[in-house]
This record gives structure tokens, sequence and C-alpha cells, in this order.
């Protein structure tokens, strides 16, 4: 009886790889699946912005300035008259594609950096780790604030001085992975079976070292996000005519005692943005390591 | 014990300096003449030159880094170009400021993030489990800058009950460290619930349990000192987070901390002060951590055994703390 229920289970199992199996369990996640969803509606406001969008977010309406939320304008308007919520929208398009931006440079340099400081170990991962040691003397957000005051301010520089801000934990995270990765029973199982060292790095180190990767990418763009924000609103970043959401709050806190919605709309909007790819990072840690789970 | 925290003293300088080379590279190679600027636009060449020669700004980039170090050293990160007063003194001057937000931001953090973990922790999959965590998603997601602004709306603008910005008692340091230490608190919280989740099944607290020990004491004398570890670890790096914040914070409270002054130095190009807030905060940062570490080796026997006799070393290495 017993074995008869388990035999197809356990086929099924060889059937799929793990990660199959792993976005079976994220796709299971209700929380994983509205993290997605909210994503995936602000990446579409955000494209489909110009047809989407009530108003275009640079018209400048002095008569209806601050006005309150109403049916035309449903999050408000500034200080020029301009519609919040079109704002916002288009917003989107400067706060994510930093965010994906910014973290493809951290991830690409930082994935580099830890795997031939893992791989090859000895001198070069002793040069790259105390690099690595200096970047990381530094809270992140404020060697993004120095290195944005060195390059001047701007969308393509918010997005260089948030990358290589970002460098030092995927550098850390992929070194820690390959060493540990390498020193795992079923490596030495394949090497003791006589494997090819390609198949090794093909079928264990990168599937192992993947997992926690897609993590922190997830993690990663919260921060970016957030960072890239923080950067816009101390007036680095992204400067003020252009719609990004921390330049948003910067513009409207002169005004905040008395029209608070300039401030309360964008900041919600960038709280359930990070928020979305928080629950996304968890869902998957979760479904990428189901032991992890409690 | 004493040779671990000579090593960990020794190994702060290399890293010390090496942050003071790279913030000066980083800034060396920023478009725009400092001295220029510091003239104004109506400056002639002449002037310009005169005073390159004056900063020492037309000398070769390693003679500059060193004079820098040097300097750096004998504790002076030159002059501001906007106040004309020495950049330490300036610094000195803002850093309780920085420093008082940034352990308040800190204590409540721990205080109450360890408190919500351990709650959520205790009563796993209960309502006030799925509140704590709730709370800590959000509060890790929420810009600290914005939480600072609304708090102001209804603190300060609506109900008139704390002051919206500037320095004064301790009623002025209420909004900002709040918004501070939300951050925290959500990412201790996280921390405290999965570390205290981890040994609250480990053998020694069954045994214990079997014993017949009660679970507060269960809690309170074996659970919390081992899950204290990785706390202990995370708090390290919440530091980090929360000066950071402070940062930022200060200019929303206009709190006449490092971070207005490194903000005004930005905008203004204020090179030397830019420079030396930012290795100053670095260093600070280090500090910081290295206390943490010594607190670390302080909690963790199994870190102090391996800096003590090699004796003694044997006895210590794998056994958890306060095992039953």
């Amino acid at each position: 009886m017993l074995k008869s229920q388990s035999k197809p289970h356990s086929q099924e199992q060889k059937s799929h790889g793990s990660m199959y199996l792993a976005m079976q369990r994220f796709a299971r996640n209700k929380s994983a699946l509205a993290g997605l969803s909210l994503v995936l509606i602000l990446v579409v406001l955000a494209v489909l912005a110009p047809w989407l969008s009530p108003y275009a977010y640079e018209k400048i309406d002095i008569i209806n300035a601050f006005a309150k939320p109403s049916f035309a304008h449903p999050f408000g308007t500034d200080d020029l008259g301009r519609d919040i919520l079109s704002r916002m929208m288009y917003g989107g398009r400067y706060s994510l594609s930093i965010g994906i931006f910014s973290v493809i440079i951290s991830a690409a340099f930082g994935i580099f950096a830890g795997s031939v400081a893992g791989y090859f170990g000895g001198q070069i991962d002793n040069i790259i780790m105390r690099l690595i040691d200096i970047l990381q003397s530094f809270p992140q957000i404020l060697l993004a604030i120095v290195i944005s005051a060195a390059l001047g301010t701007g969308y393509d520089k918010c997005i260089i001085a948030l990358g290589i801000s970002g460098i030092p934990v995927f550098t850390r995270m992929m070194r820690a992975n390959i060493l540990t990765i390498r020193s795992m029973e079923y490596i030495e199982a394949a090497t003791s079976i006589n494997c090819r060292d390609s198949r090794i790095i093909m079928k264990h180190v990168i599937p192992n070292a993947f997992s926690p990767l897609i993590v922190q990418i997830s993690l990663s763009l919260a921060y970016s996000v957030l960072s890239a924000a923080s950067l816009s609103f101390i007036g680095l970043g992204v400067q003020p005519p252009n719609p990004e959401w921390g330049a948003m709050l910067s513009a409207g806190r002169n005004y905040i005692t008395n029209y608070p919605h300039m401030v309360l709309f964008p900041g919600l909007y960038i709280m359930i943005c990070v928020l979305a790819f928080n629950i996304i990072g968890d869902a998957l840690r979760d479904a990428l390591d189901p032991k992890l789970k409690r | 014990m004493a040779r671990y925290i000579l090593k960990r003293l020794l190994w702060m300088i290399p890293v010390v300096l090496g942050v003071a080379v790279l913030i000066f590279t980083i800034m060396y190679f920023v478009p725009g003449n400092p001295a220029a600027i510091m003239l104004g636009a109506s400056a002639t060449p002449e002037e310009i030159a005169i005073m390159e020669e004056a900063l020492g700004l037309n000398q070769p980039y390693f003679k500059q880094v060193f004079d820098f170090l040097v300097n750096m050293l004998h504790g002076d990160f030159g002059m501001s170009y906007l106040y004309r007063t020495p950049v330490i003194t300036d610094l000195m001057n803002r850093f309780p400021y920085t420093l008082l937000l940034s352990l308040i931001s800190m204590v409540i953090a721990l205080v109450v993030g360890i408190l919500l973990g351990t709650i959520a922790a205790v009563k796993q999959d209960s309502w006030s489990d799925r509140i704590c965590m709730l709370i800590s998603l959000v509060g890790v997601s929420m810009p600290s800058f914005w939480l600072a602004l609304m708090l102001v709306v209804v603190f300060s603008a609506e109900l008139g009950w704390l002051p919206a910005f500037g320095i004064g008692g301790p009623e002025y340091y209420i909004l900002p460290a709040f918004a501070n230490s939300l951050g925290g608190i959500a990412s201790q919280a996280r921390q405290s619930r999965s570390s205290v989740l981890e040994v609250i099944r480990a053998d020694y607290a069954t045994t214990a349990r079997a014993k017949g020990v009660s679970e507060r004491a269960i809690l309170l004398k074996h659970v919390l000192p081992n899950a204290l570890i990785p706390i202990v670890t995370s708090a390290g790096s919440n530091f980090g987070r929360m000066l950071g914040g402070t940062l930022i914070i200060e200019t929303v409270f206009s709190m006449p901390g490092i971070g207005t002054y490194m903000v005004q130095a930005i905008n203004n190009r204020d090179y030397p002060a830019v420079r030396g807030s930012v290795v100053f905060c670095a260093i600070m940062f280090s500090i910081v951590m290295l206390i943490v570490d010594l607190c670390y080796a302080y909690i963790d026997p199994r870190i102090k055994a391996r800096y003590e006799g090699k004796k003694r070393r044997k006895s210590y290495v794998e056994k958890p703390v306060k095992a039953a």
C-alpha cells in the first residue's frame, strides 16, 4: 500500500528539475502571487503610462495647483497643478528601471568577483575580499551618496552609484556560496565517480549557487528602489522636473503641512513597490529552500 | 581575548587608510576645479592659479594622496570651502547629534525588534506571529524619510504635540528616532524570529522541557542566550543602516548633524567637507563594528576560546552556550 503510494510521487519528482519544483512551491504561495501581481501591475502602469495616465505628467495647470484628491485628480495635484497620479505612473519608469539596471550592474560585477575569489582562492581571493572590506566599511547608502556626489546628479549616474554600492553584497554571497558548495559531499561524490569538472560546475555548482542569487536579486531590487528614492530625496539622483518618486517627495516636502497629499501618495507607492519585491524575495527563499521554511 | 582585540584593532588601520584613499581618489576625479569653485565666477586665471598653489592642487596625485593621509592621521581633514573652518572642528561639533540619534534608534530597534521577533517565534503561526511579521515586512519596505514626513504631518502639524524640526530637549529626538528605527525594528524582528525558532526546538531545550523546567525559564536561560549570537551579528549590520538612515533623517528634521553637513557640502561642492565627513563616518562605523564583534566574542565563548590557551580550546569547541 505504502509502496504503491510513494512510487508515482517519487517518479514525478524525478521527472522534474528542482527549479520546476521550486516554481511550483512559489506558485502555491498566495502572498508570493500577490507580490508578483503587484510588481506586474506597477510595471504595466509604468510602461503604458503614456496611454493609461489621465494627464500628461508635465502638464502645468496653475489654476488647479494644490488641488486635494478628487474625482478629476484621484491623488490631487502638486504646486504647479500637475496630476500626481500621472506623475507617479511615469515615475515608475525612472524608479523601477533604476532599480533593475543598478541591480544588473551589482549582480554582474559581484558574481564575477565573488566567483573568481571563491574559485581561485589564495592571493586573488585575498585582494578581492580586502577591497570588498573597504567598500563595506561604509553603510551602503553612504557609499551611494559619495559616488553620486562625485559623478553628479542624473538618471544614469544614479544607476551607476547604486550599482557600485551594491557590488559587495553580491561578491560576498557568491564567494560564500562557491566555498560552501566546493566542500559539499555531493561534489565529493561527483568527483569520486569521476565526473568531469565541466559537469560538476554545470550540474552541481551553478544550480546550487543560483537559488540564493535569485533571492538576493529580488531583495536588492527592493533596496535599490528605496535607495534611489533616498538619493533623489536629498537632491542627488534624479532631478525634480522629472517625476521620479523620491524627487516627488523632495519637491512636496516644502508644502507638507498644508498639502500632505503631495507626499502621502508617492511615498505609499514606493512602499507598495518595495513591499512587493520583498514579498517575492521571501517567497523565493521559501520556495528554493524548503528546509528553511517554518 | 586581548589578542583578538589587538588583531581587530590592527586590521582597522589598513581598512581606514583604504577608505581614505578610495574617497580621495573618487573626489580627485570629480570634474570641476575646486579653486575656481571656491573663488567664484569672477576669479581671474591668475587668482585661480595662486589658490591652486595654496591648496596644493597642482601637486601630482600621489603627493596629494600622501599629504591627505598624513594630515588625516594628525586629525586634519583640511578647511571647508564653504565655512572656511577646519572640517574636523565642524565634524566634532556635529557628531554628538548624529551619534545620539543613531544610538537611540539602535536601542529602540534592538529592544522592540527582539521582543517582536521572540513573541512571533514563541507563538509561531498564531495571530500575534502574523501581526509581528506583517509589521516587520511593512517596516522594511517603508522609506524612513517618508515616515518621518508623515509623522511630522500628524504629530507636529495636526496635533502639535512634538516639534517638527531643530534640536533641543529630548522631545526633539522622538520623531526622528522613531522614523529611523522602524527599518531596524523590522529587520531585527525577522532575524530574532528565525534564530529563536532555530533554538527553540534544539535538543537541550527539549531536555529542559522534559525535566519540567518552566517555558519562561527555558526561554530566558536556554533559548535567548543561544539565539543571541546571530541577533548580535545582524545588529552590527543594522547599525550601519541606522547610521546611513540618520544621515537622511537629519536633513528632514534639519538637525545639525553630520548628515545635514554632508548634504550641504555635496550641494555646494565643498570637497574637503564631503571627504572629511565620509571618512569620519567610515571610521566611526568601523569602531562600532569592532565593538559589535567584541560583544559577539563575549557572548559566544567559542570565539573567546579560540584566542585563549590551546588546552581549554578543545573543551569549549562545539559546546553551545549554557546548554542543559
